[in-house]
């Protein structure tokens, strides 16, 4: 059976700030976030033009060595940040539809989740992969080219793609990073960190090269498994801050799972007796505001919305409760309000949620 | 300044000597014995040019020793033959557990015509580059272009007289 939800395109109105403005759709930034956000793409999409050709460089000298392949592996990752932020740019902007009444500004925490976990993914194998390789004690072979009338090793060759694979990542790494705090992304935050980290890449990537024409056949698993933890220990953090993201927790800091200060300094704002809930929507903040902690509507009221399904109404927030009353047939009882413990304004659709923001 | 020149140079020419072998093939074959398997019955002319040139390269004498392809593979890992040759060619299933070298020439298998390596012990990359710098000669390359398809009878016939299954060496 069908049944048309409380919230759905209504909550576009209810999303009405107290200024008349429809904060659902198309939030206006201010110009000076529009002008970052304008100049955070351009830098992404040069992210990915440089990092396009590093892919190709690393690609054609990478040889049989583990270690350029988890370079190689962690450069090809290192353009799914930039490539999501561009994706969940356009996404976040686009106007709330009736299957997604509350628009698409969560693109970029769902492109955050999925970069995170790609990125998780093959630290994993990476590390998986060297350690298994120095327990089999496989012997890297790399072999040389003829150039310009000499024998070249091709670790040489190797070594320059890697010193120029380190240099576009960590220039744009830097200026993607203040962006970053600026705009308060987190996906841009995660791929500036990732490139502004390749230099450590690039130096274990060189150094398992060297160890290799040392004669240490482990150097070149080793420098793999620390480019793979390196790649592991990103993914796994990021995960625990999109998820925190992606299950409603409290908006979080750009560079840990700490609790945003903004969120204390909303709370410290309101005065005494409100109680304040707060989640994150990509780059925005929700908060909920109320004077009586709880949502539930009661079985009353939810039997009269969803009859046998009424269990699945946990949580509903009205404008105003008598209103809502009068206009359900069957509900309202004179002597009793059934919308009692029914949040007052706002937009809470979670009935277990973190009190504390 | 000078330092850095000098620092430069001396990176150069110690990167010159570079890479190491992590066992030592190098060192066991110089001016000693290159100990060669081989995979066909018959050895043609570009693979005996191309053991001539590695074998001059380390100054080495060549010891061909004929044996089933897994003898032949085992004792490559496990470091008692030093090259494996004979009509390899670049697809070869054998290079997941050894190295191949630069290719010289081409093999024909069937009616496909395949590039001619040889191959080497996994990971002993100096050795590596010193074979494939035997087998860059201008010499071995115009061989390899002109022979063709045609074949020499091996070295030492009494070597194709061994069983397939038990090592011979023949000098």
């Amino acid at each position: 059976m069908r049944r048309n939800r409380p919230g759905g395109q209504q909550m576009h109105g209810d999303d009405q700030g107290g200024n008349g403005r429809d904060t659902s759709h198309n939030p206006p930034l201010p110009d000076e976030v529009r002008a970052d956000l304008d100049r955070a793409s351009r830098l992404e999409w040069w992210t990915l033009f440089w990092l396009g050709t590093i892919v190709i460089v690393m690609g054609l000298v990478m040889g049989s060595s583990q270690a350029m392949k988890a370079a190689w592996i962690e450069d090809l990752l290192s353009m799914a940040p930039p490539a999501m932020f561009l994706l969940a740019q356009r996404w976040e902007r686009r106007a709330p539809t009736r299957r997604f009444p509350y628009g698409f500004q969560r693109a970029g925490s769902l492109a955050f989740f999925l970069s995170a976990a790609a990125l998780a993914a093959m630290g994993g194998y990476l590390v998986y992969d060297a350690i298994l390789t120095l327990i089999k004690q496989e012997h890297p072979t790399i072999s040389s080219i003829p150039l310009m009338g000499q024998e070249v090793w091709m670790g040489w060759i190797m070594m320059a793609a890697l010193l120029y694979s380190v240099i576009p990542p960590v220039i744009l790494g830097h200026k993607k990073k203040k962006l970053a705090a600026k705009l308060q992304d987190k996906v841009l935050h995660t791929d500036a960190n990732m490139n502004a980290a390749d230099w450590m890449t690039g130096l274990a990537g060189m150094a398992g090269l060297a160890g290799i024409a040392l004669g240490f056949w482990w150097a070149d698993a080793v420098a793999a498994g620390i480019i793979g933890a390196d790649v592991l220990r990103d993914g796994l953090r990021n995960l625990r801050i999109s998820t925190a993201t992606l299950l409603d927790g409290a908006p979080r800091c750009l560079d840990s799972a700490d609790i945003h200060p903004d969120v204390e300094r909303i709370r410290a704002a309101l005065p005494e007796g409100y109680h304040l809930r707060a989640r994150e929507t990509g780059r925005y903040i929700r908060i909920e505001v109320t004077q009586d902690q709880s949502v539930d509507p009661g079985e009353e009221l939810s039997r009269a919305l969803l009859d046998e399904e009424h269990w699945r109404l946990v949580a509903v927030t009205a404008p105003g409760a008598e209103d809502l009353c009068r206009a359900i047939p069957g509900v309202l009882d004179p002597d009793r309000d059934p919308l009692r413990g029914v949040a007052q304004g706002g937009d809470a659709r979670q009935a277990d949620s973190d009190r504390d923001g | 300044m000078r330092k850095v020149v000098a620092l430069l140079v001396f990176g150069l020419l110690a990167a010159c000597q570079l890479p190491l072998d992590p066992e030592g093939t190098t060192d066991r074959v110089q001016g000693a014995e290159l100990v060669v398997g081989l995979l066909t019955a018959r050895l043609g002319e570009t693979d005996r040019a191309a053991v001539a040139a590695v074998a001059q390269e380390f100054d080495a004498s060549p010891r061909l020793m004929n044996a089933a392809p897994d003898v032949l593979m085992a004792e490559l890992e496990s470091g008692s033959v030093h090259l494996l040759i004979g009509d390899v060619p670049s697809n070869t299933a054998l290079a997941t557990h050894a190295a191949a070298t630069r290719d010289f020439g081409s093999v024909r298998i069937g009616e496909d015509s395949h590039k001619r390596i040889a191959l080497v012990r996994t990971g002993e990359n100096g050795f590596l580059k010193r074979v494939n710098i035997a087998l860059g000669t201008p010499a071995i390359r115009t061989r390899a272009a002109t022979a063709g398809q045609q074949t020499l009878d091996r070295t030492d016939r009494q070597d194709a007289a061994q069983p397939a299954g038990g090592a011979a060496d023949a000098r």
